[in-house]
């Protein structure tokens, strides 16, 4: 058993074979639909979530997890280990950060902290697994921060939505409320960066976006990892996926698919590269 | 008007600074006079930049920086205060080239007290010399050849002994005869039938000069013309913030240098003109007392104006420029400034976060009216899309006159300019943006569907006043009978079904009814390409299409 346990919240997007490698503890964020409350991927699974995002009349909205919820997680984390280390959601797109920070104060503020990923997806899931693998190495839980802190700096996502409408709804677009109200159809180019989302460029067809998309993934120079996550978009994500290959062909593409909670603030039809920059 | 006494010119061998004075300020009704006539000396048939209208109200500047100057100003002070207004008044290529003869004209003369015809020789000479070497490609049969020709005229006659008349004369002759041989030197002059027309504005300068020399007048009425009248509508466009503050300051105790120093602290778009004795000081403002202040103590303080701005600002802010800008500023660090025509064009381009100068086709800006722009802008670096052929080079001439970085993407149509708007990026700095920019607008070609106005041959096309062409980035595709054919002719010489978007905006008299029916069309005939209705609202096309 290691000395130090990592928690996360729903909107990392690990795969379920990370979670179980590293037995990494999820804490969901919640959907509220039509007077219902949905915990992120538990009582709403991500298939079913888009599916009636296409049909229903009415918008979800989301809602951080309960305290109640982080410090069961924390409780039941050190039960098992001497210390706790929670990686979540960039807390300038949530108040999930602030919960875990409450319930960590609460449950014993020595033995955890609460990482500010900065990122979202896939960008929070890997540093969760570089957590999670130090952790197994037994690196103490001080230096285990540190070391995610800094490779917080390295992560990159940008990603294209169909339409702005959705994070606009969700009060998540920030400065990239620049990129609205335009008179012509455009498919707009996001960036998360440091922890917000920001205005990246504009594109009138899909297909321009993507090719714009891999354009800018290249630039970014050398690279240790590299994911295509998508929201109900996965032909676009294979399109993206088949013209990175061009570029990275000795790099395994990862693949995510964004959960209901950072989907209903990115609507379907998103589709976004993340990168580990290399060092 | 003057009497053969009251003016040194008379005495046939020297002028005053005060004459010269006289001359722009005849010069500038002559051509004022002349406009409508040059204006109609249009190569293409299509209603664009008008030549005479253009160069009328940028002489029409410079009459305005010399009219106040006093009596006992030298040649050298009049000059040099012809061309700084010139240059700030320039609309249009032909209005920045004259704006540039007149720098070349004051350059020659900048220790001249007076004029005799060897300095006014030199002076025309040398302004050919800085025209050719404004314009990156010159072009013979242009108003460059009959500058070049007049110079050289000007250079003969002054060595043969002949005096002030007598060289304008021979530099006259020389002039209408370059202008006559311009459609020889270039073939679509000849097609269309017509002569160089800032050639010809030249001309109409030069004979003014000529006819004050001997003493003819030019009419007192011939001020009232149409394009005086459009340039006071035109300066209503203007964008900018504060008080236009002008004033005159004799004897100042301070040198000009200093006082631009601190006219600066006060406001932008500073001008401080001629010598410590007497200096021509503008500045955009919000305090103009303290200028005037300032004035006051220094020298002694002459002709005033003040102009509040205030209004049209508060236009321009409730338009949305306004609001936007300070926001903007905070997502990406280059502000981008748009020449349009077109309350729909206009939303799109501030919908995309650009700031606009009015202006387009037939009403092409002044430099001034863009360089307010990019005072106002609040960015230290900006990025000018002036989406007309008519302004590129007044646009370049922004660069010369702001401390801001400014960049000029050489965009010809509107489409050009959303083209390069779209490829903007907000995270990237001012060089790449100006890179992606200028790939994007190459990448968007440009259908303009709008009436002849009149008979020509143009790019082989046979054109009949009244017929609705298909201008095909910038070539005649089509000449039909009916807008419909006009449009569907061009997207069919454009190879439509190659491109993955079209963009119909529909303007002057285009309903956006008739301009769904057209996408209907395109839709249904090409199914798997974007087609998009956009309300553009430009005078006197129907439609103006983009295609990527």
């Amino acid at each position: 058993m290691t000395r130090t346990g990592i928690v996360t919240d729903s909107t990392a997007d690990l795969s379920a074979a990370l979670l179980d490698k590293y037995r990494v503890a999820f804490v969901p964020l919640v959907v509220n639909w039509d007077n219902q409350t949905f915990r992120d991927k538990i009582d709403l699974s991500t298939a079913d979530f888009y599916h009636r995002l296409r049909t229903s009349k009415s918008l979800p909205k989301t809602g951080a997890p309960s305290l109640a919820s982080f410090e069961a997680a924390f409780r039941e984390q050190l039960q098992q280990h001497d210390a706790v280390i929670s990686v979540n959601l960039a807390s300038k797109l949530s108040g999930t950060y602030a919960v875990a920070r409450r319930a960590a104060e609460s449950v014993d503020p020595r033995r955890i902290h609460v990482v500010d990923s900065g990122s979202v997806s896939i960008g929070i899931s890997w540093l969760v697994e570089l957590a999670a693998r130090l952790a197994q190495e037994g690196v103490e839980p001080a230096e285990i921060v540190d070391r995610v802190e800094a490779e917080r700096a390295r992560v990159r996502i940008h990603f294209v939505v169909d339409t702005l409408e959705f994070l606009q709804r969700g009060g998540r677009i920030g400065r990239a409320a620049a990129l609205a109200g335009t008179l012509l159809s455009v498919k707009p180019i996001l960036q998360v960066k440091d922890g917000e989302v920001v205005p990246v460029e504009r594109v009138r067809t899909m297909n321009g976006a993507l090719r714009r998309l891999v354009e800018m993934v290249v630039a970014l120079g050398p690279v240790e990892r590299m994911g295509v996550i998508d929201g109900d978009a996965a032909a676009n994500a294979d399109e993206v996926e088949r013209q990175l290959r061009m570029h990275y062909r000795e790099l395994t593409i990862e693949r995510g698919e964004l959960g209901p909670v950072v989907g209903t603030h990115g609507g379907p039809g998103v589709v976004g590269v993340g990168v580990l920059l290399a060092r | 008007m003057t009497t053969p006494t009251d003016t040194a010119a008379r005495t046939r061998t020297r002028a005053t600074g005060a004459d010269l004075r006289a001359a722009i300020v005849a010069a500038g009704r002559w051509l004022n006079a002349n406009a409508d006539r040059i204006d109609a000396l249009n190569v293409f048939p299509v209603p664009d930049g008008d030549t005479g209208t253009n160069m009328s109200m940028t002489l029409q500047a410079a009459v305005d920086g010399v009219r106040d100057l006093a009596d006992d100003v030298t040649v050298a002070q009049v000059s040099r205060a012809a061309y700084e207004a010139a240059m700030l008044g320039a609309r249009g290529n032909s209005g920045v080239i004259l704006s540039q003869l007149l720098r070349g004209f004051a350059q020659a003369l900048s220790d001249a007290h007076e004029l005799t015809p060897e300095r006014l020789a030199s002076a025309l000479v040398e302004a050919s010399e800085v025209a050719y070497s404004g314009v990156s490609k010159p072009v013979e049969g242009t108003i460059l050849t009959v500058a070049r020709k007049s110079g050289e005229a000007a250079h003969e006659a002054a060595n043969n002994g002949k005096d002030l008349p007598g060289t304008l004369e021979q530099t006259l002759h020389a002039a209408t005869e370059a202008v006559a041989a311009t459609p020889s030197q270039l073939e679509v002059l000849r097609k269309a039938g017509v002569v160089d027309s800032g050639g010809d504005g030249y001309r109409v300068i030069i004979e003014a000069a000529w006819m004050w020399s001997t003493g003819r007048s030019i009419e007192e009425s011939a001020g009232e013309s149409r394009s005086y009248g459009r340039a006071l509508l035109e300066a209503v466009e203007e964008s900018t913030f504060g008080f236009c503050t002008e004033f005159l300051l004799r004897d100042c105790d301070m040198p000009v240098d200093e006082v631009k120093t601190r006219m600066e602290a006060l406001g932008d778009s500073v001008l401080a003109v001629g010598e410590t004795d007497l200096l021509r000081v503008h500045v955009h403002t919000l305090r103009p007392g303290q200028a005037l202040e300032f004035a006051v103590d220094h020298g002694t303080l002459a002709k005033v104006k003040v102009e509040n701005m205030e209004l049209q600002h508060q236009a321009f802010t409730a338009a949305g420029h306004g609001a936007a800008a300070p926001q903007a500023e905070s997502v990406s660090s280059v502000g981008v400034v748009a020449v349009t025509a077109g309350d729909g064009f206009l939303k799109v381009f501030r919908s995309l976060g650009a700031m606009v100068v009015h202006g387009g086709q037939t009403m092409n800006p002044s430099v001034q009216d863009i360089l307010a722009a990019v005072s106002s802008s609040g960015y230290k670096e900006l990025v000018i899309l002036p989406n007309n052929k008519n302004i590129v080079l007044t646009a370049h001439h922004v660069q010369e006159l702001t401390p801001h970085t400014v960049r000029v993407i050489p965009t010809e149509t509107v489409p050009q300019g959303i083209g390069a708007l779209l490829a903007f990026n907000f995270q990237s700095d001012l060089d790449t943006n100006v890179a992606a920019m200028e790939q994007a607008a190459h990448a968007v070609r440009t259908i303009e569907v709008t009436r002849a106005v009149r008979d020509a041959e143009v790019d082989g096309v046979q054109v009949r006043t009244g017929q609705m062409l298909g201008i095909y980035d910038g070539h005649v595709a089509v000449a039909a009978d009916g807008v419909e054919e006009a449009l569907l002719g061009s997207l069919r010489e454009a190879s439509v079904e190659s491109f993955e978007i079209v963009t119909l905006y529909h303007g002057a008299g285009a309903s956006e009814d008739e301009a769904q029916a057209f996408a209907g069309r395109i839709r249904d005939a090409h199914p798997g390409l974007a087609v998009e209705v956009v309300e553009g609202g430009q005078p006197h096309y129907p439609y103006v299409v983009s295609l990527e």
